[in-house]
């Protein structure tokens, strides 16, 4: 068990079951929501954009911005603000550039998964049999590196095990899910992102009343200097290139969001989603930057020693508030968590069900879509924890795989496949080949010492992707320029 | 789309040469071909109906690429001086937070909110949309 740096109280305990009790509720409720295929993989056209919006936030901060986050910004500064700062306010801008044509998209085919969209879009089950690949696969990779996360937050939250924290968080998480699926998770996910916002305020005033807010103590610190107060941070200065581009344009490109453009009840509700989805995001990152510094602050007036673990700063400034504070701040901790595990095990389990069996071609009937999809939940969440405890290596390597992963399948798919129709098949293919099979091999290649990009790999594998297909489309025609689907025309002039 | 494929070209140049050479300046280069492609996807999506109104080719469009430009610029120009603060922040970290990070919400979530059913998603145009698609059938 590792150091008990927040003492469990009643109140956290008490914070924590009701947190749990109210998600699986709302997730039962969502059950009349998930009658239908669209329903249950999707939420297809189903809600508000208040419930959008929350849930897109919460789905999109995860676990990592509220405690790797922290930690980065203790060991390194302003540099991995960047990734936050850019990712709010992209919000707004990925639903500027193709929010309205993701929500076309519903009306024009049945859509109940991202795969969906693209195989109607490139008339093509190749395209769509790689991206659920790809999907499933980083979904997987990736809640797998949330596992010990998760469990270290319920040890530190609950006094319990690691082992128990994990069946306690993934058991109540899947209590839900199993019942109502991408319909619950959204719901459960709008929720989750108000006790979020509830904890940030919490952060807020925490951060200001115990520093006052100016950071020249640290600019002035031998421990720390200028480097830790300017504007890039002490990381390589490119990696401010990486962080700036792939998390603002790149939020458009996040399942946790792309999927949510299509699940809006009508077309004016993309207005709140897209600005409510923003700016609840924008508030959430203060968690990372404030208890960031906070830490960092706590160090440079010597009244805590400095941290080895990274993944202890957030704890350490949390350890340092009251009691309810601490309540509000860890449940807001589990609320990013369980909200990212519980989209990525229902578009897993989407990916699979739907989408990779039909590319196969054994379209599974609607009828029975929905029953094998609840037992691939099981599947996924079992595989997830089983990876996550047991992956060593593998672990390390595919935890990487997130969000650049998700960018380079999905921004050539959707934003170049939305936005150009000369974009075709045929350069889709070849893209997403290429961004499986770099975003796999190039993790690898650094992990093993064989070779590294100056950059975060991530960078060359999105763009790579986009200039392949842009290449490529200017000699291919499949499902592109004439060969456009005539159905496809009215998206296009939205 | 060539013009959004040549920036990212650009962009990894940057950041790998300008990465292994610790050419600042080259990776400051790089960080306004950012600054670039976020204008050129804006300009692709924030068009209806093929048509962009110059409002919104002004703000939200170009002003989210100069906001940018300004922050970058700020932050190059001020990385790891030791300077006197603005608003308790380092001029690197106040340039960040008020240009790129306020910047971008203004050119993007305030101008959505603004501009939503005038010029990002008018009525008419989805009531258009609607009819066309009414008399097709559902594509698969």
């Amino acid at each position: 068990m590792d150091e008990q740096l927040i003492q469990p109280s009643p109140v956290i305990i008490g914070y924590t079951i009701v947190f749990m009790l109210v998600s699986i509720a709302i997730g039962w409720y969502a059950n009349k929501f998930a009658k239908t295929a669209e329903g249950f993989f999707g939420g297809t056209k189903m809600f508000g954009g208040v419930v959008i919006g929350l849930a897109s936030a919460a789905a999109v901060m995860s676990a990592f911005g509220f405690i790797g986050g922290p930690g980065l910004v203790y060991k390194f500064g302003f540099t991995s603000i960047w990734m936050t700062i850019a990712c709010g306010p992209g919000f707004a801008y990925g639903y500027w550039v193709i929010g309205k044509r993701m929500r076309a998209m519903a009306d024009v085919t049945d859509v109940a998964t991202l795969p969906d969209i693209a195989r109607v879009r490139f008339q093509s089950q190749a395209v769509r049999g790689i991206l659920a690949i790809g999907l499933c696969a980083a979904a997987v990779a990736y809640l797998s590196s949330q596992v010990k996360g998760g469990a270290k937050l319920m040890n530190q939250m609950l006094g319990v095990s690691e082992e128990w924290g994990v069946a306690i968080m993934f058991g109540s998480t899947l209590a839900y899910m199993l019942v109502s699926g991408m319909s619950g998770s959204i719901l459960t996910d709008a929720f989750q992102g108000l006790v979020m916002l509830i904890g940030v305020f919490g952060v807020i005033i925490a951060y200001f009343s115990m520093t006052g807010g100016d950071l020249s103590v640290i600019m002035n610190s031998p421990q720390f200097g200028p480097t830790f107060v300017d504007g890039a941070g002490a990381m390589p200065f490119q990696l401010v290139i990486a962080f700036a581009m792939i998390f603002f344009i790149g939020v458009m490109g996040q399942p946790t969001m792309l999927a949510k453009m299509y699940s809006v009840k009508s077309h004016r509700d993309l207005k709140v989603a897209g600005i409510l989805g923003g700016c609840s995001y924008g508030l959430t990152s203060l968690v990372w930057i404030l208890v960031g510094y906070g830490a960092m602050w706590l160090v440079a007036t010597g009244a805590s020693a400095p941290i080895k673990d990274l993944d202890k700063a957030a704890f350490l400034f949390v350890s340092k508030t009251g009691g309810v504070l601490q309540a509000l701040v860890m449940a807001a901790l589990l609320a990013a968590i369980v909200s990212t595990a519980s989209f990525f095990i229902s578009l897993a389990s989407g990916a699979l069900t739907r989408d990779l069996a039909g590319a196969l071609g054994h379209e599974i009937p609607v009828g029975r879509q929905i029953v094998i999809g609840r037992y691939l939940q099981i599947v996924v969440m079992i595989l997830c924890i089983g990876f996550g405890y047991w992956g060593g290596r593998a672990v390390a390597i595919l935890g990487t795989l997130g969000w650049g992963f998700f960018a380079s399948v999905t921004i050539p798919t959707f934003t170049m496949g939305l936005l150009w129709r000369r974009c075709s098949r045929e350069a889709i293919i070849l893209a997403l080949i290429f961004a499986v099979v770099a975003n796999i091999a190039c993790p690898i290649l650094e992990n093993f010492k064989i070779w590294r990009f100056p950059f975060p790999y991530y960078l060359f594998t999105v763009g790579g992707a986009v200039i392949i297909a842009t290449v490529v489309s200017f000699f291919t025609d499949g499902a592109a320029g004439k060969n456009l689907p005539k159905q496809m025309e009215p998206v296009f002039k939205l | 789309m060539l013009v959004a494929a040549v920036c990212w070209g650009f962009v990894i140049y940057a950041s790998w040469v300008g990465g292994a050479a610790k050419d600042n300046q080259l990776i400051y280069f790089g960080l306004l071909a950012c600054a670039v492609l976020t204008v050129v996807y804006y300009l692709m999506g924030a068009v209806v109906n093929e048509k962009m109104s110059t409002t919104v080719l002004i703000w939200p469009v170009l002003l989210n690429g100069i906001f940018q430009a300004i922050a970058f610029t700020i932050v190059y120009t001020t990385k790891g001086q030791k300077m006197d603060f603005i608003m308790g922040m380092h001029p690197g970290f106040f340039a960040a937070m008020v240009f790129f990070w306020l910047g971008n919400f203004v050119t993007a979530t305030l101008a959505y909110l603004m501009l939503f059913s005038s010029k990002a998603v008018p009525d008419d145009e989805w009531e258009r949309f609607q009819k066309e698609i009414a008399g097709q059938e559902k594509l698969h």
